[in-house]
């Protein structure tokens, strides 16, 4: 049987349908407590009430502070680490084998240290999320830096290019497909460390917070109320960075 | 001294100014640690000399308590892992092979994966409370997605001409997946390994800040409150080798499997 | 192996929907072709030589028309048609052996002695003491070798080779050729249906060459070789025929080369 485009779009949607049919009934049939399970409507008219008092907002301000500021600071610090160890073979040997080592380490498994040296602030989760999107960024920086075609560096070498022009002109353009996937990663690790600062540097304020704080008081529709604004959230930052990606590297053609 | 000899002797001296370099921040790192710490630069309690963290390290390990609630998080990462890789292979297979499969349950699969895996821990506590069922289960959460999307993307990356194989054969669907998909894919299959398992790590040690009473986690979590950052920092040196032998033992597997790989003379 | 049977495509069309059009990419073939016979289907781009290839086999479907085998009609690929594909499509992680072996799974004719069916048929190809080696070691020619014997291990009534040595340098080429008309004569009565580039290598192993034309694919002539084996490339006859075919194509031969279209 063929469908048109639209009815096979439509197919997505059964699934998700379905459940929302589902959990409308469980909710209604008492199937289970209403701590674990609230219906439908009471999360959308919690919602509403919650945008009203601006709660949504406040907490989403805050968080997507923390992010930015982490974010900027890791891609930063990562950019500068990458490019230098993806051109220097000397600065790789240096600071390789310690960066690779350092990477084992799981990221939020450096919050006790964290909060002993710089206690339960917006210092020290800033400096987490900056952790977390410095990984990536220097990674990808790196592998971008490091494929070079060597058919362009002889071109450079003929023209005889000092290293710098040789950074501008050829290693960087080269490697920017790689530095924006490096990017888009990175903030997606930053979104995802801003909730889990939020939870484990136990705070007030921002979405992780917020869901933090409904979870001890049972309100399980709160919970799925932020649930869906950071996944919405995550989703939106991620989409307006690959537009960002595909402007810039328009120049790839269909590649 | 012929050119071989030549050769040999740059590859020698190669070697070692590799070593030295890379060796030369780490050392120069415990070097200034151990000064800072003589000369009481620092309060000794945002700060501790190598020494007394290498001295905690021994206590930890003989007494046995370091590698008790080190087996203790490798136990749940290996159930969650297992749990979540498995359920992640089967569905990522299946959302690769049947276009009919991933049209249905595509979207829902994505829309959920937005949710940073963080999230989870409030909702799961609700549900599951914080006994172990709680953290094998988050873990194995977060192992599901990439185990689930990269073995998709394998299996739809099979190259058609090794599918037409299996057909002009008449394989049954089930040969096919066996000989020829499975094999194909399993490339991008250890990849999602791979970050699976380093996820894992990461959720338990996460799972064990927020609820444990034995773990690793949970010995980071009192040694800070109770202001040991040696024992911090022990267990942060434990987490990084710990995960460190176990990439190393997957990359071995992976080695090993895909040996056809490698054309003659490499 | 038993004898093969005939080969019988009738009144055959295919069309292929492109942005909601069908566009016929074979149209009314009509083509017998003998059990025991080597034919070469030769044309340019775009007659749909492979899409006939791919019907016979059966990894296509949905045409009109019909073929049979035997004045049976075939529904799908089956034991009795094999295939060897340009790129010789072993997988790569299985051994030379295990490749080799891939399609006897299941035959009941042959099960008890699958391992040494194997080896006859790496012998045949002249593989020996490769049984364990991986395709990623092979050369090409040698890999195109072990293609081959995948494709005999069933032993098929009908070998369909889709430019089976296209991918090989010259000098290999050549040599391959030679391997490829012992290979059909050892294996006593299989049908040869190949599709090739190279008129000279058409000449060289078939009994007759099919010229496709394009837009739409149809068979323009078959042109028959009565040659005696092993040919010479070099004689009178030899090279009347190619001439004849490039004729076809608007194109000439010149002594002493081959030309591919």
């Amino acid at each position: 049987m063929e469908l048109g485009q639209v009815g096979q779009k439509a197919r997505g949607l059964i699934v998700p349908l379905l459940l929302l049919a589902v959990w409308w009934v469980a909710a209604r049939n008492g199937w289970a407590s209403a701590s674990l399970l609230p219906p439908p409507e009471k999360v959308w008219s919690t919602f509403v009430k919650l945008l009203n008092e601006g709660k949504v907002t406040g907490n989403l301000e805050l968080s997507l502070v923390k992010v930015a500021k982490g974010f900027v600071i890791g891609i930063a610090a990562g950019f500068m680490l990458g490019s230098l160890m993806g051109v220097s073979r000397t600065v790789e040997k240096l600071a390789g084998p310690l960066f690779n080592a350092v990477r084992q380490v799981p990221i939020l498994g450096w919050i006790p240290l964290l909060i002993l040296w710089f206690g339960l602030t917006e210092l020290a989760k800033v400096i987490f999320i900056a952790l977390g999107a410095f990984y990536p960024m220097t990674l990808n920086t790196f592998d971008g830096c490091r494929q070079l075609k060597k058919e362009y560096l002889e071109v450079a070498r003929v023209f005889e290019y000092g290293r710098l022009r040789l950074l501008w002109r050829f290693t960087l353009p080269s490697a920017l497909p790689s530095i924006l996937a490096g990017i888009r990663v990175s903030m997606s690790e930053a979104w995802l460390l801003v909730i889990g600062a939020e939870i484990f540097f136990k705070t007030t304020g921002g979405m992780g917070d917020m869901m933090w704080e409904a979870k001890e008081k049972v309100r399980m529709d709160v919970v799925f109320i932020t649930i869906i604004i950071i996944g919405l959230i995550g989703y939106l930052l991620n989409i307006a960075l690959g537009l960002l990606e595909s402007r810039l590297l328009r120049w790839r053609g269909s590649n | 001294m012929g050119e071989a000899d030549n050769m040999k002797t740059i590859a020698i001296v190669d070697r070692t100014t590799t070593l030295i370099l890379g060796l030369l921040v780490p050392v120069a790192i415990i070097a200034g640690m151990e000064a800072v710490a003589r000369l009481e630069l620092v309060s000794s309690q945002l700060f501790v000399p190598p020494k007394v963290i290498y001295e905690t390290l021994v206590d930890l390990s003989l007494s046995g308590e370091l590698l008790r609630n080190l087996a203790v998080s490798s136990l749940r990462v290996a159930a969650g892992f297992l749990l979540g890789g498995t359920a992640g292979l089967v569905f990522g297979a299946a959302m690769g092979m049947s276009r009919t499969f991933e049209a249905y349950v595509g979207p829902l699969f994505h829309a959920l994966r937005q949710i940073p895996l963080l999230a989870w821990i409030p909702l799961l506590m609700l549900w599951i409370g914080i006994g172990e069922d709680f953290k094998i289960y988050f873990i194995a959460i977060t192992a599901f997605y990439p185990m689930a999307l990269n073995t998709s993307e394998g299996v739809k990356g099979v190259p058609k001409g090794y599918l037409e194989v299996g057909r002009v054969f008449a394989f049954s669907r089930f040969r096919l997946l066996r000989v020829i998909v499975l094999p194909a894919a399993l490339p991008a299959i250890f990849t999602g390994l791979r970050i699976s398992l380093s996820i894992s790590w990461m959720a338990v040690v996460g799972a064990e800040l927020v609820a444990a009473s034995e773990g690793i986690g949970y010995l980071m979590y009192t040694g800070r409150q109770q202001f040991q950052l040696d024992t911090v920092m022990v267990c942060i040196i434990a987490i990084s080798l710990a995960g460190y032998a176990m990439s190393l033992a997957m990359e071995r597997i992976e080695a090993y499997s895909l040996r056809w790989q490698r054309p003659a003379g490499k | 192996m038993e004898k093969s049977g005939t080969l019988e495509i009738l009144n055959v069309t295919k069309k292929f929907k492109v942005n909601g059009d069908a566009t016929p990419v074979l149209e009314d073939i009509n083509l017998t072709v003998k059990p025991g016979e080597f034919i070469s289907i030769i044309g340019p781009s775009g007659c749909g030589k492979t899409t006939l290839l791919r019907l016979i086999i059966g990894l296509e479907s949905n045409y009109e028309g019909n073929i049979l085998l035997d004045g049976k009609r075939l529904n799908g690929p089956d034991r009795r048609r094999g295939v060897v594909f340009q790129d010789h499509r072993l997988l790569p992680w299985l051994s030379v052996e295990r490749n080799i072996g891939l399609g006897l799974e299941g035959n009941r004719k042959v099960n008890g002695d699958r391992k040494k069916v194997v080896q006859e048929h790496l012998e045949l190809v002249g593989l020996q003491g490769f049984e364990k080696a991986y395709p990623a070691q092979l050369s090409g020619g040698m890999a195109q070798r072990a293609a081959i014997a995948r494709a005999l291990v069933n032993r098929p009534e009908i070998l369909l080779l889709d430019e089976p040595l296209g991918a090989l340098d010259a000098l290999t080429r050549m040599y391959m050729q030679q391997e490829l008309e012992k290979i059909w004569q050892q294996e006593g009565g299989i049908t040869m249906i190949m599709i090739t580039h190279d008129v000279e290598e058409a000449i060289y192993l078939s009994d007759k060459v099919v010229i496709m034309s394009s837009r739409p694919g149809g068979i323009r002539k078959i042109v028959p070789v009565p040659l005696a084996r092993p040919r010479d490339r070099a004689s009178y006859d030899f090279v009347r025929l190619k001439e004849e075919i490039l004729k076809e194509f608007q194109l000439h031969a010149e002594s002493g080369f081959s030309y591919a279209i």
